[in-house]
């Protein structure tokens, strides 16, 4: 955890849990979290709405002497600069700038089209190439980019096979992978990286600990998906031929501007993905950090364009990186009005079940986590249960911090607005004029959801610790 | 690059038309004329060594005089015999030397109407029928503003080109009309119009060269004796072929006269015809 965060969240407590004081707190949580899920309805952006919560939280807090804002903290930096986590803020700055630039080679184009003349035009293989490639670059990237590029791949090469009555249910299949994905390392998706954080949790364990599920889940998604949406082989030679032709007409040399940037690109990509692993282990890298990593390699990545770097500055999505400011203030606001305790103490009712039952405190906060993370933004959820994990002393290596990895990942798949990158499957169906309410997508991704779930719940509890 | 129709838009300009090779079939030929006999034989010698490319096993056919008076029942003939190709000329069946401007009511139909090709040829009494200008089909010239895509096009230009001869696949862009747009773009504050025009104008001329090249090692593989030539720029139509049919001295122009809006006619085709009077015009 940010040593500037401990700072200021272990101060003398002045406010009772469960007093007048601490409900008032907690129901401005739960406006933040009301309004996030409606984000859509009251059109404003999460940037605004966690910052305009976190203006009251800190003013609230300080008029009513929740925060000790002048004093307890020995810096001369503000107190809402402190609540921030500066790491976490740094790792998606840097490796979103990092990705941005890499994409200028032409790599993840040139890996998404070499995989489309592949699969010669099959709609099964297609999906199972775009399914995996879905999965890998959510890992590799994040979850929101890679269902961009595969997403917006699968709309026109489908359009090009003149098979736009699958389009839906690839862009279904691939949005389901993309959390599914987000699981597989620590950089992954946002909730990885908070709990990895609080939980102490290195980049090469995350891996060991979660590849086989991500397996699992992919060829199950995948497999159920062929078959829901009626995606199978090619059948005559003819339609094969066709098909055939049809994606040999796609250059995937077309984006590449230059060919020593495009090697370039591919060497930096592997380079960031082994160093980030390393981190732990290298030494004075170790001291620094992953946001040093992810924000080195991004700047070097830059140079190829030193003077035009601000159309990248642009291009950072400066909504989220405000939002999760603005959130940790929030989350810092809560702890100290004592929120996080009182949710803690009805979480520890949950936490208990194990002492009664092994395992039922875990696969209870999974499927808990999974629930809350469908119908709001699961990386407040992540932050808060991480923050109220840590206050409880949880131990490092307790699956209870899986449960919530797990969970809220996962619980992206049940709704539309339960994942940024489930909403940018929907997003590229609507482009694509095709139908998809809010029910809709839940009748059809419920069946998905609830197999991944269980077979999460199932992992955690009885392989993981195998791991 | 990070959002939808960023990317959306690099698999598709990495998406491309593939040019499929496919030697046109013309086995069937009918020659409509309004000559008298000897005449008539003397276009028919004519033709026949023009278009001498298309080999010897070709069925010749022949109406005239009476029977090709009324243009539907020519339209019916034409359809009834399934022939793969028509041979006339203009002015059919009207005075050629008072109405030069028109290619008559006969071609109108057959052009727009006739399943098979049209080739039109200069009125065999005009000073543009020489034989100079008959002699063979060296020099052909495809002629369109979409040429990406467009197999058909290539194919019979392809097939009515000598072996050994020069195919110019031409590509023109009008220029007015990318004007008019990059006024509409240049009154919109949120759109960069240098860059706008930069990059339209390249992406507009790369898909027909990108095509180009397709055709010409499609073609070269499939073993077919000719040179591809490439005409892609931007311009006004009629000056554009005005100097390539001057400058290379064009045997025969292929051009598109059909299509399902009937704009051919209307658009590219119909100005095409009347003003090059002196160069045959194979219209599809």
């Amino acid at each position: 955890m940010n040593p500037l965060l401990l700072e200021v969240s272990h101060v003398q407590a002045t406010v009772e849990a469960f007093s007048p004081t601490c409900w008032l707190f907690a129901s401005l949580l739960l406006g933040l979290v009301l309004c996030l899920a409606f984000e859509e309805k009251i059109h404003a952006k999460k940037s605004v709405i966690a910052g305009f919560f976190a203006l009251i939280s800190l003013l609230l807090g300080g008029v009513m002497g929740v925060l000790e804002l002048d004093s307890g903290h020995g810096s001369h930096l503000p107190y809402y600069i402190l609540a921030i986590d500066w790491g976490v803020i740094c790792i998606i700055l840097g490796s979103s700038l990092f990705v941005d630039v890499t994409s200028r080679s032409g790599l993840f184009t040139w890996v998404a089209i070499k995989l489309t003349k592949l699969s010669k035009g099959d709609p099964l293989l297609l999906l199972w190439f775009y399914g995996l490639m879905t999965v890998i670059f959510s890992a590799v990237l994040n979850n929101v980019t890679a269902m961009i590029i595969v997403g917006s791949l699968t709309a026109v090469s489908l359009d090009k096979l003149g098979k736009n009555d699958k389009l839906l249910g690839f862009l279904l299949v691939e949005g389901f992978l993309t959390n599914i994905g987000g699981l597989l390392t620590l950089i992954s998706s946002v909730p990885n990286i908070i709990v990895g954080d609080a939980a102490g949790i290195s980049f090469l364990t995350f891996f060991q600990k979660v590849w086989l599920y991500v397996l699992l889940a992919t060829i199950i998604t995948i497999f159920i998906g062929a078959k829901k949406f009626g995606i199978i082989k090619l059948k005559s030679d003819k339609e094969k031929e066709e098909a055939a032709l049809l994606v040999s007409g796609f250059n995937e040399n077309d984006g590449i501007e230059s060919r020593g940037f495009f090697s370039f690109g591919a060497l930096m990509l592997v380079l960031f993905i082994v160093v980030i692993a390393a981190t732990s282990a290298l030494p004075v890298i170790n001291k620094l950090g992953m946001a040093f990593v992810a924000l080195a390699f991004a700047l070097i990545m830059l140079l190829r364009y030193k003077s035009a770097v601000d159309q990248f500055y642009k291009g950072l999505d400066w909504d989220l990186l405000g939002f999760f400011a603005a959130l940790f203030v929030v989350i810092n606001v809560m702890e100290h009005a004592q929120v996080l305790a009182m949710i803690g103490d009805g979480l520890s009712f949950i936490i208990d079940l194990d002492k009664t039952q092994t395992g039922l405190g875990t696969g209870t906060l999974l499927v808990t986590s999974a629930g809350f993370s469908s119908v709001t933004d699961n990386i407040p959820l992540a932050a808060m249960l991480a923050n109220i994990l840590q206050t409880l002393n949880t131990a490092g290596d307790s699956n209870l911090w899986w449960s919530v990895i797990f969970g809220a990942n996962l619980g992206g798949n049940l709704t539309p607005i339960g994942s940024a990158s489930t909403l940018v499957a929907v997003t590229i169906m609507h482009k694509h004029k095709l139908n998809m309410s809010f029910v809709g997508f839940v009748k059809v991704a419920l069946p998905f959801a609830l197999i991944q779930i269980i077979l999460a719940t199932m992992y955690v509890l009885f392989v993981l610790d195998f791991f | 690059m990070s959002n939808i129709d960023q990317f959306e838009s690099v698999f598709r300009a990495a998406s491309r038309e593939i040019y499929q090779y496919e030697k046109a079939s013309i086995n069937k030929v009918m020659i409509v004329t309004d000559l008298e006999a000897e005449e008539m034989l003397a276009f028919e010698t004519a033709v026949k060594k023009f278009i001498k490319v298309l080999g010897a096993g070709v069925v010749w056919e022949t109406i005239s005089g009476d029977d090709s008076k009324r243009p539907d029942v020519v339209l019916k003939t034409i359809e009834e015999s399934q022939v793969d190709l028509v041979v006339t000329y203009r002015n059919l069946h009207s005075d050629y030397s008072s109405q030069i401007y028109s290619l008559g009511t006969h071609l109108d139909m057959m052009s727009q109407k006739a399943s098979a090709a049209v080739l039109v040829m200069p009125h065999p009494k005009s000073a543009e029928f020489t034989e100079k200008i008959l002699e063979n089909t060296n020099h052909v010239m495809a002629i369109t503003d979409h040429l990406n895509g467009d197999c058909r096009l290539v194919n019979m230009a392809a097939c009515f080109t000598a072996s050994g001869g020069v195919l110019r696949l031409s590509h023109v862009e009008d220029e007015k009309s990318f004007e008019h747009v990059m006024t509409a773009l240049s009154q919109i504050p949120e759109i960069d119009t240098d860059k706008a025009r930069e990059l339209i104008s390249h992406r507009l001329l790369k898909d027909p060269t990108d095509y180009i090249a397709t055709c010409t090692v499609t073609l070269a593989e499939a073993g077919v004796h000719l040179t591809v030539e490439q005409v892609v720029q931007f311009g006004c139509h009629l000056s554009v072929y005005r100097q390539v049919i001057e400058e290379h001295q064009v045997d025969l122009l292929v051009m598109h006269a059909k299509d399902e809006d009937q704009m051919a006619m209307h658009g590219l085709a119909y100005p095409l015809a009347v003003e090059f009077r002196h160069v045959p015009l194979l219209m599809l």
